[in-house]
């Protein structure tokens, strides 16, 4: 999964299909990010996204609450429409800062 | 005739005679005169011609007769009215063969004439011509007188003649008509009729020669009496049948008249009456009673046979049998009338006996009761404490009443027996009366009565008996003042001419014209008038009558209702020679005051029959005592009952029942205590107007009542009482009940809300919980609780996995509510469920549940439909124990499933046997319960086959259709919890399956949604492919994050899903959890579920099958 960073706010571009196969890398480099940023705010862009289920969604929510816990925020961007049908029906969208 | 100057007398022309006397004329010429001594009429002596001139020409009736042989003329009026059948043969011929029937009547007075030259005078001689062929009885006036001949001889003889017989006849039968109806006026009772009817029936026997009079008497007739017979002649039997008789008296019932006419050959003696000779025949007439239509006999008249029956007689005979007819009716009603008078009055004698037993024996007791009770409240040394003075007083009120009431019974049967004599002196009216009256002033005044006296100066002297003077005044005062509630009463004694005049007038309730005949009957009351007292036998205004006729007075009234009512008596006044000095007023005094303090009581504190409430101060937390409702129209009573309970009960009285259930509705009281007989509305009135008001219904009532017995306890309690208490009754009986019937309503309300608390959280732990899918089967349930009472029901539904593709479906139904009928459900689930597990077969399933069920005891009954879905069979197999039929629909049509119908369960040994149907893809089976399809229209038929119609139309997901169901047929709502579970079988198409071994790596989930969209690719239609994917990768994911490998996925081409199935060899089935928004795992089959369409999980031996489907459409 490439990850793109931006020094200025991290800016992480995700893409592709965020499964079980890529779930813990997800949650272990976001939560380095978010460590490394805090406090502040971390960012997640997932324009490139193709797939999301449970696995990725546990993934973010992880990061989420671990940016939480050291004062960071971690804001999602871009959402396309696959993502925001997946956060509709696993009943996240609320839970998540999405711009 | 020539014209010339003869010297000859003109002589008459007997041609031209003959020719213009008319018929008689006629015939005359075509006699032959020359087989006559008299010659061919040419020859006739002037003599001879003028006579016949004379009697040819004359209108009176006239014969003559002529010669040696007395030869027969006679004119056209005596042709037409006597000679009859012998017209016009006698003309010529002999006179003494002509009348050869009367020549010897006649001959002697015909020879007395040719030989003296003398006339004779008959008048209405009787005589028995056989003019008409029958002998006949006739009455003739005539006179034969001497003919002269040339000679101057005796040559011939007239006769003038006129009839008179049926003036003769005609008067004898008007005179037995006259006899018989004037006896008959004085005849009043049957006795008298028959005797008076015998009488006079016998007066005229050449009229009448005999007449009989049966009487029909229980099927046969009775002879009552015989006139020209003798009872028990042939003719006349004492007793004769009805039918087939020698007399046709029952044709009678049905006939006016009958004509016997061969009472000759009917009878061996026949009477002959006056006559010589035998009656021949006789009319047969029906006595009837006006009025009813049964007759009351039979008349049979005898008839003179020398007399032809023409319709004269018949006229006659009629008006005598009517006569008789009209008397006995009247005799008839005479004696109904009488018969009733002296039942009346033996029922008056047999009550005023009864009453004067009864009374002689309670005066002994009451003597005994007033006496001690007296010394008891007036004793000075040992006085009475309060409380009981209170009691004693009572007592000793209630006692002189009774005693007042006897007495009046005992006066009533000494009057009756004639015993009572008035004892009167000359009284002083004016100045009695008054001081009668104004002992009723404060009274009156009290009810809030005007009250005016005038009683004229005291020159009104009357001989009067004092002490029966003043029970008339005092019961004709009470009267007015019983039923006056506004306005006055004036009491009025004026002098009139020679009589004195009282008058009480009220402006009171008046009295009906109904009742005011019946006013001054013993015994009677006016029922439903309004009244201040309800107590009294009805006997007052009966002794004041009989009171006031022992001095030689009477009395008389005016009244309307609403307009009051004036009574008026009036007596002679005495001549004036002086007034008793000292009239004797004391000696009424006593019998006034008894009057008076009855009045008293019937008004309250304030005059008025006021809703009386208790008197004390509020005691301290009276609120929170209970509240007592004493309905009972005897103001002591009420005084008594409210004495024994106010310290521990707020009491409120009441006076009749409508007062009561305004009360209870409107305080709604703990308790009521009732008596039995109020005004307005009664006892048992008040307790079904209670008991039917559901606001009121669970109020306890006591019933008092003064009838005893135990029906009477039994009615009252089968009525709905709580408890019925016999007068008298005991303070402590009175007090013991109050309290036990309000603890145990107390109790009674804190169990039913124990109750009902436990029965809503039973019923929450109790719902029916959703059930899981089968592949095969789309199951959708529902359940409604009903809507009388939050009472949970019986109704359950279930699914059960039976493993092997075969589910088993369970609708249940406990009868019953409540705890019990939820526990026994509760139970019935796990049992079934249990023996589910066993896979045993429906019936036999069903027959163990069932003895299950009866050894739990307790009584339940339960209905229950087993039924199994076996999906590689494609069948139902099913069971049903006493439960409404299931629907199964296949191919759009909805059949019941009917077979192995048996008892419901818990009944007794229940023996079942399954039954099987086939089910092709797409086919429902719908189970419900009775909430669904009973009504109390009773139509639940009509209502399964709705249900049925309304299913095989329904093409939408099995979700909808239960509430569909609902809907149709329970619009507002079912009554009865309903309970309902639909099943829709589904078989894949095996040829569609696509099958992948997934890894147990982490790239299972990409390579599971690769395999996914391939196979879907191909298909048409194809899903949504997102979803697909999504669904996939979860499952997927799941497996292989928890399963055991191998993991299988399979996808499936159903009608109009698709089936996607990941099976691996972990028996352990994922478990759904409801995971946080911040809960980082436990999403997948969250996930899994909201997209999937259906989904499962089937256990195999030793693994497992996940399985979803999506939908294609």
């Amino acid at each position: 999964m490439p990850l793109a960073t931006r020094e200025s706010a991290p800016h992480i571009v995700l893409s592709g299909d965020l499964d079980l196969a890529v779930a813990s890398e997800l949650r272990d480099a976001g939560a380095a990010v978010a460590k490394a940023v805090a406090p502040g705010r971390l960012e997640m862009d997932l324009s490139d996204v193709t797939f999301i289920d449970s696995s990725g969604l546990g993934a973010l929510v992880a990061v989420h609450n671990y940016a939480k816990e050291l004062g960071s925020t971690l804001v999602l961007l871009r959402a396309g429409p696959i993502v925001a049908r997946f956060f509709e029906l696993a009943g996240v969208r609320d839970y998540f800062n999405i711009e | 005739m020539g014209t010339g100057d003869s010297a000859e007398p003109a002589e008459v022309d007997m041609d031209r005679l003959f020719l213009s006397a008319g018929e008689v004329g006629a015939r005359m010429l075509e006699v032959d005169w020359d087989a006559t001594p008299l010659g061919a009429p040419a020859t006739w002596p002037q003599s001879l011609r003028s006579v016949v001139h004379v009697v040819l020409s004359s209108k009176f009736s006239m014969w003559m007769a002529w010669g040696s042989q007395l030869t027969f003329f006679c004119n056209d009026k005596y042709r037409l009215d006597t000679l009859g059948a012998k017209y016009p043969w006698a003309l010529g011929r002999p006179a003494a063969e002509v009348w050869a029937e009367i020549w010897d009547d006649i001959a002697p007075r015909i020879n007395s004439v040719l030989r003296s030259g003398e006339a004779t005078w008959d008048e209405s001689l009787q005589l028995f011509l056989e003019r008409n062929g029958y002998q006949e009885e006739t009455y003739h006036t005539f006179s034969y007188s001497p003919l002269s001949g040339e000679d101057g001889t005796v040559a011939g003889m007239l006769c003038v003649v006129s009839e008179d017989t049926e003036r003769v006849i005609g008067e004898r039968r008007l005179d037995l008509l006259r006899r018989l109806g004037t006896a008959l006026t004085r005849a009043r009772t049957e006795e008298e009729v028959i005797k008076a009817t015998r009488r006079e029936l016998a007066s005229q026997p050449t009229v009448l020669p005999f007449a009989l009079l049966y009487a029909f008497d229980q099927g046969a007739g009775r002879l009552a009496f015989a006139v020209g017979a003798d009872t028990g002649e042939s003719i006349a039997p004492q007793s004769a049948q009805l039918q087939d008789g020698l007399w046709p008296l029952g044709d009678l019932v049905s006939h006016e008249s009958l004509l016997v006419d061969d009472l000759q050959s009917r009878f061996a003696e026949v009477p002959k009456g006056a006559w010589g000779e035998p009656v021949s025949s006789a009319l047969l007439m029906s006595i009837g009673t006006t009025g009813s239509t049964s007759p009351y006999g039979v008349l049979v008249a005898g008839l003179n046979r020398f007399r032809p029956f023409d319709e004269g007689y018949r006229g006659f005979l009629e008006l005598v049998a009517n006569q008789i007819s009209s008397s006995m009716s009247n005799a008839r009603a005479y004696d109904a009338e009488r018969q009733r008078a002296q039942d009346l009055a033996a029922l008056d004698r047999a009550k005023t006996a009864f009453f004067t037993n009864v009374s002689h024996e309670f005066r002994t007791p009451l003597t005994l009761i007033l006496g001690p009770v007296a010394d008891a409240l007036n004793d000075r040394t040992d006085p009475l404490s309060a409380s009981q003075r209170v009691r004693l007083d009572t007592v000793y009120q209630s006692s002189e009443r009774l005693l007042k009431l006897v007495n009046t019974l005992l006066e009533f049967s000494r009057l009756e027996a004639g015993k009572a004599e008035a004892q009167t002196q000359i009284t002083d009216l004016g100045t009695e009366t008054k001081v009668i009256a104004e002992m009723f002033r404060s009274a009156i005044e009290r009810a809030g009565l005007r009250f005016e006296v005038y009683c004229s100066p005291s020159n009104v002297a009357v001989r009067v008996d004092p002490e029966m003077w003043a029970k008339i005044v005092s019961n004709l005062l009470s009267n007015a003042l019983k039923f006056t509630f506004e306005g006055g009463i004036t009491v009025r004694l004026v002098r009139d001419g020679d009589f004195v005049e009282l008058s009480v007038k009220d402006s009171g309730i008046g009295i009906r014209a109904e009742d005011q005949v019946h006013m001054f009957e013993r015994f009677h009351r006016v029922e439903g008038a309004r009244s201040r007292s309800f107590e009294g036998s009805g006997i007052g205004l009966a002794l004041v009558a009989e009171l006031i006729a022992l001095h030689d007075g009477s009395i008389t009234a005016e009244s309307a209702p609403g307009a009051g009512t004036t009574f008026a008596v009036r007596l002679a006044a005495a001549p004036d020679d002086g007034i008793n000095a000292a009239p004797e007023t004391r000696v009424g005094a006593g019998i006034v005051s008894g009057y008076v303090a009855e009045a008293m009581r019937w008004l309250g504190p304030d005059g008025e029959l006021v809703q009386e409430t208790s008197g004390k101060a509020p005691v301290p937390g009276g609120e929170d005592l209970p509240t007592v409702l004493v309905a009972d129209d005897n103001p002591d009573m009420r005084r008594y009952i409210q004495s024994l309970l106010e310290e521990r009960y707020n009491v409120v009285t009441v006076a009749d029942g409508e007062a009561a259930l305004d009360s209870v509705r409107s305080m709604t009281p703990d308790i009521v205590i009732s008596d039995v007989m109020m005004p307005k509305l009664d006892g048992f009135g008040l307790l079904e107007a209670i008991r039917g008001d559901r606001a009121t219904a669970s109020t306890p009532v006591i019933l008092l009542s003064a009838r005893a017995g135990e029906e009477s306890a039994v009615e009252g309690l089968d009525a709905g009482a709580d408890d019925y208490l016999v007068k008298p009754f005991s303070a402590v009986e009175l007090l013991a009940r109050v309290r036990s019937n309000l603890e145990l309503e107390q109790a009674r309300r804190a169990a039913a809300r124990r109750e009902h608390e436990i029965a809503i959280e039973l019923q929450q732990a109790l719902a029916p919980v959703p059930s899981p899918n089968a592949l095969h089967l789309e199951v959708a349930t529902f359940y409604q609780p009903g809507e009388s009472g939050t009472e949970v029901g019986g109704d359950w539904y279930e699914t059960i996995d039976l493993g092997r593709s075969r589910t088993a479906l369970v609708i249940g139904d406990v009868m019953g509510k409540g705890i019990s009928a939820a526990a026994t459900m509760g139970q019935l689930r796990s049992i079934v469920r249990a023996y589910a597990g066993l896979d045993m077969p429906p019936a036999e399933l069903l027959e163990a549940v069932d003895a299950r069920l009866r050894e739990l005891g307790g009584d339940q009954i339960a209905t229950c439909v087993y039924a199994v879905v076996d999906a590689p069979a494609r069948s139902v197999e099913y069971a049903n124990a006493g439960h409404l039929p299931p629907l199964v629909v296949r191919d759009g049509i909805a059949d019941r499933l009917v077979g192995s119908l048996g008892p419901p369960l818990g009944a007794g040994p229940v023996l079942l046997e399954s039954s099987q149907v086939t089910l092709e893809s797409g086919a429902t089976v719908v189970l419900y319960t009775d909430g669904l399809v009973e009504t109390r229209a009773g139509d639940t038929d009509a209502r399964i086959d709705r249900a049925a119609r309304l299913a095989s139309v329904w093409d939408g997901d099995v979700d909808g259709l239960p509430e569909a169901l609902v809907s149709d047929l329970c619009p507002g709502g079912a009554a009865d919890d309903v309970a309902i579970l639909v099943a829709r079988f589904r078989t894949p198409r095996p040829a569609s399956s696509f099958e992948i071994v997934l890894g147990s790596d982490k790239a299972g989930a990409a390579t599971a949604r690769r395999f996914a969209s391939e196979v879907a690719a191909r298909w048409s239609p194809p899903p949504a492919i997102d979803d697909l994917t999504l669904l996939v990768s979860e499952m997927a994911t799941n497996a292989i994050l928890h399963a055991r490998p191998p993991v299988t996925l399979r996808l499936t081409h159903l009608d109009d899903e698709v089936l996607i199935e990941i099976s691996d060899g972990s028996a352990s089935g994922p478990t759904r959890k409801h995971p946080r928004p911040y809960d980082e795992h436990g999403r997948g089959l969250q996930i899994m579920a909201v997209v999937a369409r259906r989904w499962g999980v089937i256990t195999e031996g030793n693994g497992k099958t996940v399985w979803a489907t999506l939908s294609t459409r």
